[in-house]
């Protein structure tokens, strides 16, 4: 399998405090990474080293290439959304088009103008006469125009609302997406992405805490609600995660055979947002 | 090629106010009050307008070849002349463009956006660059042209009106053509004099974390003050007068064309006498000059080393705080 993103002990200091601490990571042709971590875990961090935003200790190939010294020339094949709202408050819609299809090869203007189509966008306006959905919509536009190998998107829908992240998603992955592109998405919208995700990586204090496919998760995941007298019996068996709903126990439970838990109860595959929250529970604490 | 050109005109909309507006406005300012000037004259003193108790007219027409010519010095001096309002302002363009050239992008974050398409630093750098040495100045030199067309006829007009012969006081005297040649070969020769301010401005731009006005002139300025306390205090023999005219002076304001003498050192260029008019300036005299001083190029060569740095700042700087 063709690797695109290689890091081997992938470390970053600022000043003192260290943002990433050695991270591993592997992804193949073809994925769509959702890589999800609380405030602060080193989403940005990572995803910066890997577009070679920001210097870093470590290994990090980015499609063969450092993307530190290499930046200008990876981006032929890497496009990135690397914050919300980043387009030059000057530019007019019509500039934008204009500079991205001179400087990138793999720029389809037919394309770009397919997906403004969809917006109110006009083609004299200015970002900084835009409201912050509308500048997300320009932006998403641009970079969805390009045919690159590699798409970063960091909380890409931020600012939008909940009808065009749905679209957005469902663009991306029928227009945008095929089998030889990868695409890394974070966002906190957990469960606007699960569905599209064919792997999910887990960031937690600077490191990768989980990295599964997602059908490994639903294999190595299960939620089980428990009604009051089975509780004991359960906890036993070292649940992640315990809430009550209706004087019932729901647990949540890595790496416990199905089998054994319907005994318990109703057994369920957990969705990515209740695995998220059971794995970096103690962070704020 | 196509992403040069696509990067210019990127500075272009950036900075059209700057690049486009701002000479065009100077033009306006300039032929307005000249227009307002000539009718307030005219009104208030009408055809009287006298000399030695002749009216000019007659003057004119009993004039000496001689004196004839003198009046063809001050004329092409007041051309010249013009030409260096356009020019002012476009220094001051420079200035603040190149200020901001490397810190804006960094303050309001577009730089992750620029940093997303496949464009080297260098080549960055090196746009903003062109835009401010080639750019910028072709649109002020065709502006400089505009004002003098302007000026050469409303001034005729005037002259006309007031029976004096435009064609042999003004329009046959006035040797445009030549200006504009000068300063057409002028706006490479200012790109070369200017490198030690583009390298300083850009260096701080790319390098500064806030203010980069406040770094790029306090920097300099304590400098020196610190080389004339150390020349007051000591018998240390630092020069400071040499650093205030070769080091401060080229490195912040040689970005304002035509701010060299006729024997090719810095002088700010509004400082005119006799021998030294805007005529005198804006020749090919000076400009050879400045071409064939060893400062010239030592500038040149520091101003290229800053631009290096600034080239290396831009790829590995991060956001502005």
């Amino acid at each position: 399998m063709n690797k695109v993103i290689e890091a081997r002990g992938l470390r970053k200091r600022y000043g003192k405090t260290e943002a990433i601490k050695g991270v591993d990571l592997s992804i193949e042709t073809g994925k769509i990474v959702g890589l999800i971590g609380p405030n602060g875990a080193g989403k940005t961090s990572v995803l910066k080293a890997m577009l070679g935003l920001t210097d870093f200790e470590g290994e990090l190939t980015i499609l063969g290439r450092n993307p530190h010294t290499e930046r200008h020339a990876l981006m032929q094949d890497v496009c990135f959304i690397a914050d919300v709202a980043v387009l030059p408050r000057w530019i007019r819609v019509r500039e934008a088009i204009e500079y991205v299809a001179g400087v990138h090869p793999r720029f389809s203007r037919s394309k770009c103008d397919a997906f403004l189509a969809k917006t109110k966008l006009k083609p004299e306006m200015r970002v900084r006469e835009m409201s912050k959905g509308m500048i997300v919509q320009l932006h998403l536009a641009l970079v969805m125009a390009i045919d690159a190998k590699l798409l970063v998107l960091d909380e890409p829908t931020l600012g939008l609302d909940v009808l065009y992240r749905k679209d957005f998603y469902q663009t991306l992955l029928n227009d945008y997406f095929d089998g030889e592109k990868t695409i890394i998405v974070t966002t906190h919208q957990v469960e606007e992405i699960e569905h599209i995700l064919t792997d999910v990586l887990f960031i937690k204090d600077g490191a990768i805490s989980l990295s599964a496919t997602m059908d490994e998760l639903g294999s190595r995941f299960t939620e089980v609600m428990v009604p009051v007298d089975k509780r004991e019996a359960a906890l036993a068996l070292k649940p992640l995660d315990e809430r009550s709903v209706f004087g019932k126990s729901i647990l949540l439970y890595d790496g416990v055979p199905r089998e054994q838990l319907d005994a318990l109860g109703e057994t369920r595959t957990p969705g990515l947002a209740d695995i998220f929250v059971a794995t970096m529970k103690e962070t704020y604490q | 090629m196509n992403t040069f050109v696509t990067q210019l005109k990127r500075e272009y909309w950036e900075n059209r106010g700057g690049f486009f507006r701002a000479p065009i406005v100077v033009i306006g300012v300039v032929v307005l009050i000249t227009i307002m000037g000539l009718v307030v004259g005219q009104f208030s003193v009408g055809s009287h307008i006298q000399m030695m108790g002749m009216p000019i007219s007659k003057i004119i027409d009993g004039m000496p070849a001689d004196k004839l010519e003198g009046v063809a010095r001050s004329i092409n001096i007041g051309l010249a002349g013009m030409s260096m309002l356009v020019q002012f302002a476009l220094g001051i363009v420079l200035f603040f463009y190149l200020i901001g050239s490397l810190f804006d992008e960094r303050k309001d974050r577009s730089v992750l956006f620029w940093k997303s398409m496949p464009v080297s630093d260098f080549q960055t750098v090196l746009t903003k660059i062109v835009a401010a040495t080639f750019l910028a100045p072709a649109i002020a030199w065709v502006a400089g042209i505009l004002l003098h067309v302007l000026m050469l006829a409303v001034i005729g007009i005037f002259f006309w009106f007031n029976d004096v012969n435009p064609m042999k006081l003004l329009w046959g005297p006035a040797e445009p053509l030549k200006l504009w040649g000068v300063m057409l070969v002028g706006i490479p020769v200012n790109a070369i004099w200017a490198l030690p301010s583009i390298g300083w401005l850009m260096l701080v731009s790319s390098w500064a974390r806030g203010k980069p006005f406040l770094w790029a002139v306090f920097v300099p300025v304590i400098a020196g003050i610190l080389l004339t306390w150390f020349d007051a205090l000591s018998s240390l023999s630092i020069p400071d007068t040499w650093y205030w005219k070769e080091v401060f002076a080229r490195g912040l304001f040689s970005i304002f064309p035509w701010t060299f003498d006729t024997a090719g050192a810095f002088r700010f260029g509004l400082e005119f006498s006799k021998d030294s008019t805007p005529a005198d300036l804006v020749s090919l005299k000076s400009l050879l000059a400045v071409l064939t001083t060893l400062k010239t190029w030592l500038g040149a060569a520091a101003g290229s080393a800053m631009i290096a740095g600034a080239v290396y700042f831009r790829r590995y700087r991060e956001l502005t705080d």
